[in-house]
């Protein structure tokens, strides 16, 4: 029961410490604790990063700005902050001059963000009560997705990156008990992410409180905590490689990366002492993984992301990438079409097929991309049941090839193609004759792809 | 974890009874003046003539001590996983309990703890710079400390009129420690930190007051010397897993081992 070979796979935090950092240099150690030195160099190296609107070194600085030519939308914080501490976001312009609202609506004068600007030259939040620099710089806009998940706060990416390739990567949520902070052991909520698809698995909250829903403000009801999509995901990947391409002092990083609405992936800052919970919520291990990349030499982004995809993806992966080719379909498919509840129909038994409670039987249908909506065969739609009172929804005028004008019944049906549950309305029409007696409309073929091949 | 934490602590708390009363070390065994010096034994012929010189066989003791305790929190802190603020801090109110006793030293603490929390609460308000905040927060545990220093001289339940100023220190320190790694990490991990720092200067302070160690510090210096030397070349050396951290990634392992 008690394995400790089992927990092989762990960085522990003394093998991080004595191993893994040795590899962040003092000079990298230096550009990843001061978010000034970061902005500049992943810009320099075309990382998207906030916009810098303002760096006040003194009190000098700070006296001379003029924070009336500001619209709003900015955040205040400390150049060398320290766990999210001391960061102050300005969501626009109050009422009145010199007024301005945050972003939970509260008011807050121009005197008071001048304070707290001096709080931080004086080190309040620095690490160590050192004098300290004001970045002012551009909010961020939350991707709505991540807006729904926090009620406070900003949700962003952790990608741990280690001999240039991403190695493990979670979602970090502020929860109300964090203070906003996305930090996980100020007690943030972090969700493991699947490398290869980007899709969330496993959750927790604080040091390692497992979670398995959250709360969708947005739905308003719970969701579970595997399964969210992450849009963007290559390109917050292909963000993160860059980090450590352009500061190649830290050959273990973690690059925290937000998404912006507009912008799309930007990086807040680079972490040189990246925790270890990552794994738990990942439920994997970084050393495992990082030994797997160690002797590797990556030789493009499009190399990195794919040993990531491979190595490290997890095994759902191939079922998506399994489902995503059963999508195919040829140009002749058998279907499956329903037959409503409580009819019998006059068929021979060993026609109908039964699966579950529903009862339903196999018919060839012809892809037509040409045609808006599926057509079924008067006589088989009969035969089926399916033009009783109630499963008529209306009756249209319809114009054949030839030019001449029908009245047909349109009914609604539903069918299965390729494992697909599909319920549709469907055009009864005279197919007697034609090679199938079912035609399959391009409105229901959304998400499917045709092979040409036969 | 934390009923493991509480046990440590109530089984501190047992033997530290030992040394609650205690104001001082008054120790000590004899210092045997060794005569013949063969090489091996020279911090014991030292030691010897140091105590012959009139230097105080207290001093001597803790400072060899000293590295013994800290050693014992590297070992803690990197084997066990116990952590504190740092290794000096456990190491310092170790020494302060030996002069306090565990339950004066606890309670000194928690007057200066409760002191410093009403004031930043009340400094918060005030929205001052932080050092001129810091520095009216110590005259608030100054006068608080005085206050009860005569009291407790009128009333004789504790006496604590006669702790020196050192501890009083350490313990500021500490509360200040405390505050500080409130803001800047979370009221958990300073809670647990405090925690940590707790027991692993009571674990030291119990064994630095078993007489048969100081005992040993005395008559075999020069063992110390290789233990504290032999057992953090080792933990310094150690990559392995923490005995915390086993409980941590225990979450982390799936039922069916999947990992690609």
């Amino acid at each position: 029961m008690f394995n400790l070979r089992q927990y092989r796979q762990f960085l522990t935090k003394n093998e991080r410490n004595k191993i893994y950092l040795r590899k962040n240099t003092a000079s990298g150690k230096a550009i990843a604790d001061s978010k000034y030195k970061t902005k500049r160099i992943l810009a320099k190296n075309g990382v998207g990063v906030p916009v810098l609107i303002a760096r006040f070194k003194n009190e000098e600085d700070l006296n001379k700005f003029r924070w009336e030519d500001l619209e709003g939308n900015f955040v205040i914080k400390p150049e060398s902050g320290y766990g999210g501490e001391g960061i102050l976001i300005i969501r626009k312009r109050g009422k009145w001059a010199g007024e301005w609202q945050k972003m939970n609506g509260e008011k807050i004068t121009t005197h008071d963000i001048k304070l707290h600007c001096q709080e931080i030259l004086a080190g309040k939040y620095s690490l160590h009560t050192m004098s300290d620099k004001v970045l002012v710089e551009e909010r961020i806009k939350i991707h709505p997705l991540f807006l729904a998940l926090t009620k406070s706060g900003t949700p962003d990416i952790r990608v741990i990156v280690y001999n240039r390739v991403p190695v493990m990567a979670m979602l970090r949520i502020p929860t109300e008990k964090s203070g906003g902070k996305a930090n996980l052991h100020q007690g943030a909520m972090g969700l493991g992410i699947d490398l290869a698809t980007g899709i969330t698995t496993f959750g927790i909250e604080g040091r390692g409180e497992p979670v398995y829903q959250i709360f969708d403000y947005g739905k308003k009801k719970k969701r579970k905590v595997n399964g969210i999509k992450i849009p963007f995901w290559r390109e917050i990947l292909e963000t993160a490689i860059n980090c450590q391409k352009a500061v190649p002092n830290l050959g273990f990083m973690g690059v925290d990366v937000v998404l912006d609405k507009e912008k799309g992936p930007e990086v807040l800052e680079v972490n040189a002492r990246p925790g270890l919970s990552i794994q738990v919520c990942n439920k994997a291990g970084l050393r495992a993984r990082m030994e797997k990349v160690d002797e590797i030499e990556v030789r493009s982004l499009d190399h990195a992301i794919t040993l990531a995809k491979y190595l490290f993806g997890e095994s759902f992966f191939e079922k998506i990438e399994e489902k995503e080719k059963s999508k195919m379909i040829e140009s002749i498919e058998t279907i499956r079409i329903k037959i409503p509840k409580g009819f019998n129909p006059q068929l021979n038994k060993g026609i109908i097929i039964k699966k579950g409670k529903h009862r339903m039987m196999e018919v060839k249908a012809k892809v037509d991309t040409g045609a808006l909506r599926s057509s079924i065969d008067e006589k088989l739609a009969n035969k089926l049941g399916l033009l009783s009172e109630e499963k008529v929804l209306y009756y249209r005028h319809y114009k054949s090839a030839l030019g001449r004008a029908h009245e047909r019944p349109v009914i609604g049906l539903t069918f299965w193609l390729n494992g697909k549950k599909i319920v549709t309305a469907v055009n009864v029409a005279n197919r007697e004759g034609l090679r199938t007696r079912f035609l399959i409309g391009r409105k229901d073929l959304n998400g499917f792809l045709i092979s040409a091949k036969k | 974890m934390k009923k493991l934490i509480l046990l440590i602590l109530i089984v501190c708390l047992l033997f530290g009874g030992k040394i609650a009363e205690a104001r001082a070390i008054e120790v000590i065994p004899q210092v045997q003046i060794v005569e013949n010096w063969n090489g091996l034994n020279s911090l014991r012929v030292i030691i010897g003539w140091a105590v012959e010189r009139g230097v105080s066989t207290n001093t001597v003791v803790l400072l060899l001590l000293l590295p013994l305790i800290a050693t014992l929190v590297s070992f803690l802190h990197y084997v066990v996983g116990l952590s504190g603020y740092g290794i000096f801090m456990p190491t310092m109110i170790a020494i302060t309990f030996l002069a306090t006793g565990v339950f004066g030293g606890l309670m000194l603490f928690a007057i200066i703890l409760v002191i410093s929390l009403l004031s930043n609460a009340v400094l918060k308000k005030l929205k001052l710079h932080f050092w001129p905040a810091r520095a009216i927060n110590l005259l608030m545990i100054s006068m608080g400390i005085f206050v009860l220093m005569v009291f407790s001289s009128f009333v004789k339940w504790i006496n604590i009129s006669q702790i020196s100023i050192f501890p009083i220190l350490f313990m500021i320190l500490l509360a200040e420690e405390f505050t500080r790694t409130q803001l800047v990490k979370s009221k958990d991990e300073a809670k647990n930190l405090m925690l940590g720092t707790m027991i692993l200067a009571i674990v030291g302070a119990v064994v630095m007051n078993f007489d048969w160690v100081q005992g040993v510090v005395l008559k075999y210096p020069d063992l110390i010397v290789i233990l504290v030397l032999v057992v953090n070349l080792v933990v310094g050396n150690y990559t392995g897993i923490r005995l915390s951290e086993i409980k941590r990634f225990k979450k982390a392992i799936r039922s069916k081992p999947t990992t690609r």
